[in-house]
């Protein structure tokens, strides 16, 4: 197997508090793709291995 | 009759925090005073929509990200209660969702060896550790569970 991605904690706690912050809000939906990109790139997450461009 | 998807999972949500269970589509039902059946319907519904996951073939919730209904090697105390959650950043993200001071307990993928992280006042108290992501962002969903 590939080797994956490896966060710090930091960078693990502030996509967390990114991605579920708002979980609880009844209006929330999820994410598109450039949307979850976007929030991937605000913690320092780019590259092909964070990219949802092929994704259906 | 039927009830509202965003108002049944906000009601899974709130029984995963009240209880750190998952409720069933029977007691979704009694909740909304629906048919069992169109409780399970809309755990269909939201499972198709990638807003919760079901135990394959039964309409049983098994994740509600980013808690687990089935116990996982990754729990989150916060204010007298244990959660589990569905990985290392879903653990994370208990803390988040419940706006809370949380410990976070797991074992070392490398070692074996037991680890706690604390979140106080909305910071991680020690940040020592990295987190592991096997699979590229877009495969997860092929097998969510493997994920």
């Amino acid at each position: 197997m590939a080797r994956g991605a490896v966060l710090s904690l930091e960078q693990t706690w502030t996509l967390a508090r990114l991605w579920y912050a708002s979980r609880l809000d009844p209006d929330w939906r999820r994410p598109t793709a450039a949307e979850a990109e976007a929030a991937f790139a605000s913690a320092g997450l780019t590259g092909p291995f964070w990219s949802l461009a092929s994704s259906g | 009759m039927h009830a509202r998807l965003s108002d049944v999972r906000i009601y899974v949500y709130q029984q995963m925090i009240e209880t750190s269970s998952a409720p069933s589509a029977a007691d979704v039902a009694r909740a909304f005073a629906i048919e069992t059946a169109d409780a399970e319907d809309a755990f269909r519904a939201l499972a198709d929509a990638r807003m919760l996951v079901l135990r394959p073939g039964t309409t049983t919730i098994w994740m509600a990200m980013p808690f687990s209904n089935l116990q996982t090697p990754f729990t989150v105390v916060s204010d007298g209660r244990s959660y589990y959650a569905n990985c290392a950043w879903d653990a994370f993200g208990v803390a988040a969702v419940l706006r809370a001071d949380a410990r976070v307990f797991t074992t070392c993928a490398d070692c074996g060896g037991a680890l706690e992280r604390k979140i106080s006042g909305g910071a991680l108290t020690e940040t020592r550790g990295v987190v592991h992501f096997a699979l590229p962002v877009r495969r997860w969903w092929d097998d969510i569970g493997f994920t």
